[in-house]
């Protein structure tokens, strides 16, 4: 499969018209959600415009289902907005279209967003492409690598896009927190929330987010960053890079996985580059999840408290508006969803909030202080991903084991760092995935090393062509 | 955390939960309690400020005070399933 830049070239030297793209891209749409339920919606009837010389005009791509689209059915797969078609655009997507690029599908994820293994969603569970008995954790990650298209926005609660992208072998990519305007994502955990992408090869996740940043006067938490080029860097020695990862990650069960992360350690090292082993206080990795766990759980109780049925999704008919809103949130959120409510509102309850909610808040700074004073002496962390795709049946009897594997990966949500993952070959035919994660706004710097040390045998590597 | 307490929680959310989901959260309740001495274990021994937002450095600005187009009412009631021409329908507030 193409990368970005070589399906622009073929558009703009007509080798293949965009009419041909967007066939291709409905046809293999309709092949992969017959096995992996990858979308809630595809969209088989376009306008098509002429190619431009922007890098992505002409180019099908796909959105998560909780990213707001003018027009186009937008569930976050949830029952609570199984009817909810938005009036406007995200940021993100408006941006996308500008440039001329095309929505093909809204894909298919966990409800509202919460999780990374796409078991809980109304529209049934995501099936990993490269085995189905196996997740694939997102929709956009699953499509992306059948090669539907090159590339999809995604969006980042805990490790969403970078364990999709580990489990789908494919390049997942989470900029710095605020580097992309969050309007039009359907908030769930506002301090956490990020737009991330889905695609081949690193550079395309350059070429992309490089299109969607920028300060958006609708969303205060978005920055500025006219000042950070993420393509510009992308080619440039990293001689004198240096790189480290985290010594206690490394001593667990899952020794096959961390064999064939040390064997990807070294090399790198061959390349000239310098990774050092360095050690982390383990009462603080040990804490990420449940820091992690309150912080969410509370943000999204105050977040989803807007859905009422009433102005939107399916109302219910009872003789009072309280049990209105009672019937609609009981027929129509999932247990996973109520849950976290009940026990996100609990810990801010005003008597609660010092014990719970700012007591995880202190430990959040803790956490992201200990990697900020890492990045002070080195330009990225590399981890491992130590689990490959759980099985579905395994993942549905305990979900909580899975949850708090790989919980070092939750630091960059917590700390708003960029992250990327990036593919690391196969386990027993499933894929896996190497994380790397830099301090806030170096994002040039990110995909520079990730550039750089991808392997060439992974980029635009597609489950077809792998077949 | 009893079944009780937890109904209570529920209800002041407007949720109604099933045997399974109440049994489940009791388990929850118990786990956020060991969670909560395990997190009070660390912070206790720093005194850090809490970390609500990852970046601390945003520039917030007022948007400049001009009116811009809003949504048009039929936009705005497209996803509300009863509304009249002007208003959304509810059912009565007041009894």
């Amino acid at each position: 499969m193409k990368s970005i830049e070589e399906i622009h070239k073929s558009l703009i030297n007509n080798e293949i018209s965009p009419e041909t793209l967007l066939n291709e891209c409905v046809t293999k749409s309709k092949e992969i959600q017959k096995k992996c339920n990858a979308f809630i919606t595809i969209i088989d009837k376009y306008k098509l415009e002429k190619v431009n010389e922007n890098i992505i005009s002409s180019i099908p791509f796909g959105i998560s289902d909780n990213i707001s689209t003018k027009d186009i059915l937008s569930t976050s797969s949830s029952l609570s907005l199984k009817n909810y078609i938005p009036i406007f655009n995200a940021t993100c997507v408006e941006k996308l279209l500008n440039k001329g690029a095309v929505i093909s599908s809204k894909t298919n994820i966990d409800e509202y967003g919460k999780n990374n293994y796409g078991i809980n969603g109304f529209n049934g569970v995501i099936k990993n492409p490269w085995n189905n008995e196996y997740v694939a954790g997102v929709g956009n990650a699953c499509a992306v690598s059948y090669g539907v298209y090159p590339f999809a926005i995604g969006t980042e609660m805990s490790t969403e896009i970078r364990k999709s992208a580990s489990y789908c072998c494919v390049v997942g990519y989470k900029p710095t927190y605020g580097l992309i305007s969050r309007y039009g994502l359907f908030a769930y955990a506002s301090s956490l929330d990020t737009i991330g992408v889905f695609t081949r090869n690193v550079k395309d996740a350059a070429y992309l987010v490089n299109e969607m940043k920028g300060k958006d006067e609708k969303d205060m938490t978005s920055v500025y960053s006219d000042d950070i080029s993420l393509i510009d860097e992308i080619d440039k020695d990293i001689k004198n890079i240096k790189l480290c990862y985290i010594k206690e990650l490394c001593n667990n069960e899952f020794k096959e996985n961390l064999s064939k992360f040390m064997e990807r350690i070294e090399e790198i090292r061959n390349m000239k580059i310098t990774i050092e082993e360095i050690s982390v206080d383990k009462n603080i990795l040990d804490q990420i999840y449940n820091t992690h766990k309150i912080i969410s759980n509370a943000e999204a109780s105050s977040n989803l408290s807007n859905l009422t049925g009433i102005i939107f999704g399916p109302r219910e008919e009872k003789e009072n508006y309280i049990d209105m809103i009672k019937e609609y949130r009981t027929k129509n959120l999932s247990s996973e969803i109520k849950k976290s409510l009940i026990l996100g509102s609990y810990t801010l309850y005003k008597n609660n909030k010092d014990k719970y909610f700012n007591n995880a808040c202190k430990v959040r700074r803790l956490i992201v202080n200990t990697w900020k004073n890492i990045f002070k002496k080195y330009d990225a962390i590399i981890s491992p991903i130590l689990t490959t795709a759980p099985l579905i049946k395994e993942v549905k009897k305990v979900k909580n084991k899975y949850d708090k594997i790989d919980s070092h990966l939750l630091v960059s949500v917590l700390g708003g760092f960029p992250s990327i993952t990036i593919p690391n070959g196969f386990i027993n035919n499933i894929p896996i995935g190497i994380n790397i994660t830099s301090n806030i706004y170096e994002d040039a710097k990110l995909l520079n090393i990730a550039h750089k040390i991808e392997k060439q045998e992974y980029r635009n590597l597609t489950i077809k062509e792998e077949k | 955390m009893t079944k009780e307490d937890i109904i209570k929680y529920a209800d002041r959310l407007f949720i109604n939960l099933n045997e399974k989901e109440i049994n489940e959260l009791i388990t929850e309740f118990k786990e956020l309690e060991e969670s909560s001495n395990e997190l009070s274990n660390i912070s206790s021994k720093t005194d850090l400020e809490p970390l609500y937002y990852c970046i601390e450095d945003i520039k917030s600005e007022f948007r400049k005070d001009t009116i811009e187009e809003s949504i048009s009412v039929s936009d705005a009631f497209k996803n509300s399933s009863k509304h009249t021409e002007d208003e959304i329908e509810i059912v009565k507030v007041v009894q």
